[in-house]
């Protein structure tokens, strides 16, 4: 059965539709990558699934549950549902380990030991197990987002959706934060990416989605998209990464 | 037109008790104000910047939104009228309700007038905070009160603490307008003395130096806590860093 299923996603912002109806799938262990360019409404997808934003019309079905439903708890929804930004949004107030505790602690409401046990874990997955306790502030950018990764995994979601999570980093430091996602996609963590890393993508997904001006024009294999597109506007898109 | 250097002194012996009392009573005011002012500020700040969103129960709306009016309301008459009027006006007006003496009444309504001015400031600390780490905590499964009361409040407090702090200065003179009361803080007690001696000229001089010196010594204090907060922060990272 889908995780994930995403039926005519339709989102307007005041008059501009953003979103004209959006519908795709998602499998467990799966791992899908959107590509589109900018301004297509590739965040706004994930802003949805995630509640950020409140879809204007379709359904989005979690294990078959309509999300959207008021009757939906929604902090219990999104806790299953993990989402990494590419601003990082770390906890300023706090150091690495306690932005890694704080939602366990009061969303699962786990206790202290616990939750630092569960963090000091996917701290070491990531790499950031030496700056346990330091201070967010003076961390770099792939550390900040590997930080970030940390803290949305330590939730154990059900799936985690990246949102351009190395757009913000210096050349340098994008591949220590791919690499991280490259070894979550190997352990079978379900995810959707929003990216430009093409090369990446294409490693990575099980399936890739070409979106333009808020419908998917295209999706399927990484195979089909890159290599063999059917759509002219894919075409047209991709050749700009030759 | 110039000031005896001897009666002044004489003035200051002879009515140091009287004076004394005064500052105990205007420090206590003072402090009293100001910390149950910023919890009140606390409190009504947060509210002020509370959202409804369409999926909110009828109920939630409503409370959200007659919260918010009626924080408007109290922010916009505390910060918009003297505080002897306030004073003098709630006295007598809630002293059938509650037979309180003045000196209840009193420091109920400096806590007041000084929680408008602070709800303004916390307002203004929750907007200094970047939108993205509330979305990170809501993205977590955090509800709007867990991210705020860990997350945002935190760094509001901080980020604003410098006009946090002033209050403390501007309620150590305010608090003179309490006299109306008959509380015996230092304005009343210099009233008091000149009123049975006639110097007027030194006993204002020796209060005014007297004001001089405890709006001196507060800043000098809430400087030293303001530069604390900060060296903690670096401590931290030169910790780490080594
Ligand atoms: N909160 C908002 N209010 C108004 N318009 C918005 C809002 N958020 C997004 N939009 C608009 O919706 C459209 C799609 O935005 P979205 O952020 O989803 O694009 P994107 O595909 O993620 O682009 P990018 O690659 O630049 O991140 C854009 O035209 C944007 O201006
Ligand atoms: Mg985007």
């Amino acid at each position: 059965m889908n995780i994930l299923e995403v039926r005519n996603l339709s989102k307007s912002f005041d008059t501009q539709d953003v979103l004209k109806g959006i519908n795709f799938e998602l499998s467990q262990n799966e791992v899908i990558t959107i590509i589109g360019s900018s301004g297509c409404g590739k965040s706004t997808t994930l802003r949805c699934i995630n509640l950020l934003e409140r879809p204007y019309d379709g359904q989005i079905l979690f294990h078959g549950t309509d999300i959207t439903d008021k009757s939906v708890n929604r902090n219990e929804y999104r806790s299953k549902v993990g989402m990494v930004f590419q601003n990082f949004n770390l906890f300023d107030n706090l150091t690495v380990l306690e932005n890694c505790t704080i939602a366990q602690r009061t969303v699962l409401r786990k206790n202290r030991q616990d939750a630092e046990e569960t963090a000091r874990l996917y701290l070491k997955k990531v790499g950031m197990e030496n700056y346990i306790n330091h201070p967010v502030t003076k961390l770099s950018g792939g550390q900040k987002q590997r930080v970030a990764i940390a803290r949305t995994l330590c939730m154990n979601p059900e799936i985690v959706l990246f949102d351009e999570p190395t757009s913000a980093l210096d050349p340098e430091m994008v591949g220590e934060v791919l690499e991280v996602i490259r070894s979550l996609a190997k352990e079978g963590v379900t995810m959707i990416i929003v990216t430009h890393e093409m090369a990446f993508a294409k490693e990575v997904s099980d399936r890739v989605i070409f979106m333009d001006e808020g419908l998917i024009v295209e999706a399927g294999s990484p195979e089909e998209i890159f290599n063999n597109p059917k759509e002219e506007r894919t075409k047209q898109f991709l050749r700009r990464f030759v | 037109m110039t000031i005896d250097f001897t009666i002044l002194v004489s003035v200051f012996k002879r009515n140091w008790p009287l004076f004394e009392h005064g500052i105990k009573i205007t420090c206590i005011f003072a402090v009293i104000g100001t910390v149950c002012g910023l919890l009140i500020g606390i409190i009504t700040g947060a509210i002020r910047t509370m959202k409804t969103d369409e999926d909110d129960s009828m109920l939630k709306k409503i409370l959200v939104t007659f919260g918010i009016l009626f924080t408007r309301f109290y922010i916009w008459v505390f910060r918009g009228t003297p505080m002897v009027v306030q004073a003098t006006f709630i006295y007598y007006l809630l002293r059938p309700v509650f037979h309180w003496n003045t000196t209840t009444a009193s420091l109920i309504i400096i806590s007041v007038n000084t929680g408008a001015y602070m709800a303004e400031i916390v307002r203004a600390g929750i907007q200094s905070v970047n939108e993205g780490q509330l979305e990170a905590s809501r993205a977590l499964g955090m509800s709007y009160g867990q991210a705020l009361f860990h997350i945002i409040m935190p760094q509001a407090i901080k980020n604003t603490f410098p006009s946090i702090g002033n209050q403390l200065i501007v309620n150590i003179k305010d608090s003179s307008m309490l006299n109306v009361l008959s509380v015996t803080e230092l304005f009343f007690q210099t009233y008091s003395i000149a009123g049975s001696n006639f110097r007027y000229i030194e006993t204002y001089f020796i209060s005014a130096i007297i004001y001089l010196l405890l709006t001196s010594v507060a800043s000098f204090i809430l400087n030293r806590m303001e530069k604390r907060m900060d060296i903690e922060n670096n401590a931290k990272i030169m910790e780490y860093a080594s």
